[in-house]
């Protein structure tokens, strides 16, 4: 199967998974562990569909620092509240 | 000059810095009453002083941008301007309209003015920087509607570059968003909701484009760094701009009544609006500091990174001071606001002017550049008036986080009546008139300069090969 | 973005091979202040909830976690789709590249549709901007996104345009991976989006 493809079929999987997660389940380690998919789910994007794993690693740094940030400011707000 | 049409820049270019003294003598006489009530009443009350002072500034930097582009569509379309007779005629159409409102200011009450003018047929005056009879403003438009006829054809048909798309586009939102000055609703909210569609998409949304043209063309022809390079950082600092200055009028509707969602929205994006001017710095200096060529014009390169750095201090530091709505909630309408209001209007469009202006005038006067002595002057009045107003502004910041304590952050009862906080503040108030005395001794040095006698050749030896490269 | 000031005009000197910025620099920088953007929005979303935990978690009980689940795995396939038009070019399948990019074009269409029917459920059950500080970040962040999915739609639309009259090939093709690119980042801001807004409440 091709990189893309393989990739494609992961995300869709893990998609469905934080959702099934959300939905379905509860407990105190379900918000991280959404937060955490999604963190999966953004690198992939980034490296392979965005092609940062290879570009100036400026870039790479800023977008993923982007995605961290933005969801461990979330993380934080969860495990405060 | 490459095209005989620049040359109605001249009269514009002029005329703007006449008016611009004219500004800064009721600039002085404001900051005087500031701290003695009475000076020069009941002939100049305050409230006509600060008219004649906001609207001086509005309309010199509006002769100030089209004597801009005047000076710079023909060289970048190629061609001659499409007509300069109507651009002289429309010169002396709105110099005699500016000229007449103002005399009208003075020489009138308000009130009076309103009724000669037949305010009351379609009611537009009374509000700040909008203060100007109907018929004045119908003028404007009539102005506008021709000098954007005149550029807009000169456009079409020569060579079209990034420079001048971005100005055209600037110079009509300018037009576009000035219309909302008719609209005058009666409800204060409404008002003031869309009198920030002027003011506000004015100079934190289309004169941004208008800025950063003005600023890449002086680049450009300064400094020979490829078009390519600099055409590619105005998109940037365009895209930021917009997505930036658009829903960031929502800093200005936190707290006039209008719904309680802008609180979010006018922080987040105006939050941003810093960026576009960080980033107009960092392209200044880095075209400068990646020359190709040593113009011999200094004093221009002086002003262009003047006018960038200057414009990110007033409009990027001191705009995000306060922006935040939290923030906001205590400074609204403070001495703050002025200090940034003087800092951002100078730093970014004040100087950007100079900078044409300091450009393209030796070249409308027959050298490439002045020389030695007459541009030592004019960058040593650059730093005075700069240095001028940042003390202006450090000073009202000063009056502004002392009127804040005394006047809003208290939560009950002990809180300073706002004449007594007036009167608590007086320090400050008689610092930033030295500080404006100072910024008046720059403007001095400056007009001097233009004066100084031009014996000697320009400081360069391939003065000719100068002026063909550009 | 303020450690590369020199990063606009060093970009021809690059190694070709060793470091590749997809598509470019200029849309990369707009890309930044997107994500800037879009940031700043779900802080303030963070902090509004920390606000008024109550009405969040009331509100969230409304809204539609199905259609954001459906949306997430179109936009997914939309950005797999825009992917392969890049492998596509790269190898000079021009016209598989036009293909896949109408794909992309398509699923941007899906995705709106399944939007809109989503915000008419809610606006048919009486809320809107104005209901409420949850509300208002639902519909306005979820909006302003959409917004960027039609910009994302005329982009690709653009490009596979331009490539079907052949003007871009195996050996340039930076125009797709410029369009390639702003879609990508439009995909990454609604996998945060997804789970913030429709997952976690
Ligand atoms: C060159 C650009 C700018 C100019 C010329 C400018 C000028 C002004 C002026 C004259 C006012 C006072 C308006 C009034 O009479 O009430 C004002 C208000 C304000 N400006 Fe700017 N500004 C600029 C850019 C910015 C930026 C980039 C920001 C934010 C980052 C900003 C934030 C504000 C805010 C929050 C107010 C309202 C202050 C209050 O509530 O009293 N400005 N600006
Ligand atoms: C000698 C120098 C100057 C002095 C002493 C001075 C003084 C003043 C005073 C006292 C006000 C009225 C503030 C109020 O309503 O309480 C004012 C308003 C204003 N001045 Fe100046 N000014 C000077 C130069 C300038 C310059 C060079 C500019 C711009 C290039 C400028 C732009 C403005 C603006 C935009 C306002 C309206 C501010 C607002 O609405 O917050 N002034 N000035
Ligand atoms: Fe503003």
């Amino acid at each position: 199967m091709n990189r893309l493809t393989a990739i494609w079929i992961g995300l869709l999987v893990l998609t469905v998974a934080s959702y099934v997660l959300g939905h379905g389940m509860s407990g105190a380690w379900l918000p991280l562990t959404v937060l955490a998919l999604a963190a999966v789910k953004g690198q992939l994007v980034i490296d392979h569909f965005m092609e940062l794993a290879h570009a100036p690693r400026l870039f790479r740094y800023a977008v993923s620092g982007w995605l961290f940030g933005v969801l461990g400011l979330m993380a934080v707000f969860e495990t405060v509240v | 000059m490459k095209y005989k049409s620049q040359a109605v820049a001249k009269p514009y270019f002029v005329f703007a810095l006449i008016l611009f003294v004219g500004q800064i003598v009721f600039g002085l006489i404001l900051g005087t009453q500031y701290v003695i009530g009475d000076f020069l009443f009941p002939a100049i009350p305050f409230n006509v002083a600060r008219m004649v002072h906001t609207n001086l500034l509005i309309v010199w930097l509006l002769f100030g941008f089209m004597g801009a582009t005047y000076y710079l569509v023909p060289e970048e379309s190629q061609r001659e301007l499409h007509s300069p007779l109507l651009a002289w005629v429309l010169f002396w159409v709105f110099a005699a309209a500016g000229t007449l409102t103002i005399i009208g200011y003075l020489a009138v009450p308000y009130a009076k003015l309103a009724e000669i003018t037949g305010n009351h047929l379609l009611p537009t005056m009374g509000r700040e920087f909008l203060e100007q009879p109907t018929i004045t403003k119908i003028g404007i438009v009539v102005v506008a509607l021709g000098f954007l006829y005149n550029v807009g054809l000169t456009v079409l048909k020569g060579r079209k570059t990034v420079v001048n798309i971005v100005l055209m586009t600037g110079l009509v939102g300018l037009a576009v968003f000035f219309l909302f000055a008719f609209y005058n609703p009666s409800a204060l909210t409404l008002d003031k909701y869309f009198w920030w569609w002027v003011v506000h998409l004015w100079v934190e949304g289309v004169w941004e484009l208008i800025l950063a043209s003005i600023l890449a063309f002086v680049l450009i022809k300064t400094t020979g760094v490829d078009r390519e390079v600099i055409e590619k950082w105005l998109y940037v600092i365009i895209a930021m701009a917009l997505i930036s200055g658009i829903i960031g009028t929502g800093h200005h509707y936190f707290y006039i009544g209008a719904p309680e969602y802008w609180l979010w929205l006018g922080s987040v994006f105006s939050a941003l609006e810093p960026l576009p001017f960080f980033m107009m710095m960092l392209f200044a200096i880095n075209m400068v500091r990646r020359r190709r060529r040593n113009h011999p014009n200094r004093a221009a390169t002086t002003w262009a990174i003047g006018c960038a750095v200057m414009a990110f201090l007033g409009a990027g530091v001191w705009g995000f001071l306060h922006t935040l709505a939290p923030v906001n909630y205590y400074t609204h309408g403070s001495q703050l606001t002025a200090a940034h209001g003087h800092l951002a209007f100078f730093g970014a469009y004040a100087m950007i002017v100079m900078a044409i202006i300091s450009y393209a005038m030796p070249l409308m006067r027959g050298r490439v550049a002045n020389n030695a002595q007459a541009q030592k002057l004019e960058i040593a009045s650059c730093w005075l008036m700069s240095i001028g107003m940042l003390l202006i502004t450090l000073f009202l910041t000063g009056a502004g986080v002392h009127q804040v304590m005394l006047q809003r952050w208290p939560e009950s009862g002990e809180a300073l009546a706002f004449m007594a906080t007036h009167d608590a503040l007086a320090g400050w108030f008689w610092a930033r008139l030295a500080a404006g005395g100072l910024f008046t001794l720059g403007l001095i040095a400056y007009l001097v300069s233009f004066f100084v006698p031009q014996r000697e050749v320009a400081p360069t030896e391939d003065a000719e090969a100068q002026t063909a490269a550009a | 973005m303020s450690a590369s000031p020199d990063v606009l005009t060093s970009q021809a000197v690059e190694p070709a091979e060793a470091k590749h910025l997809p598509g470019d620099l200029a849309m990369w920088f707009f890309i930044l202040v997107e994500l800037a953007a879009f940031g700043l929005l779900f802080a303030s979303f963070a902090i509004a909830r920390f606000l008024e935990p109550e009405a969040f978690a009331a509100g969230a009980e409304t809204i539609h976690a199905g259609a954001g689940l459906a949306n997430t795995l179109v936009l997914l396939t939309g950005s797999f789709f825009v992917a392969r038009a890049v492998t596509a070019i790269r190898a000079g399948g021009v016209e598989r590249c036009v293909n896949w990019l109408w794909a992309g074009v398509a699923s941007g269409v899906v995705y709106a549709v399944i939007k809109f029917s989503e915000y008419g459920q809610l606006i048919g059950d009486g809320y809107n901007l104005r209901s409420g500080t949850f509300y208002f970040f639902y519909f306005f962040t979820t909006f302003f996104h959409l917004m960027h999915v039609v910009l994302g739609m005329i982009i690709l639309v653009a490009v596979a345009l331009r490539c079907r009259r052949g003007l871009y090939s195996a050996a340039d093709h930076r125009g797709v991976e410029t369009g390639a690119s702003y879609w990508h980042m439009v995909d990454l801001v609604w996998l945060v989006l997804f789970p913030i807004v429709y997952v976690l409440l």
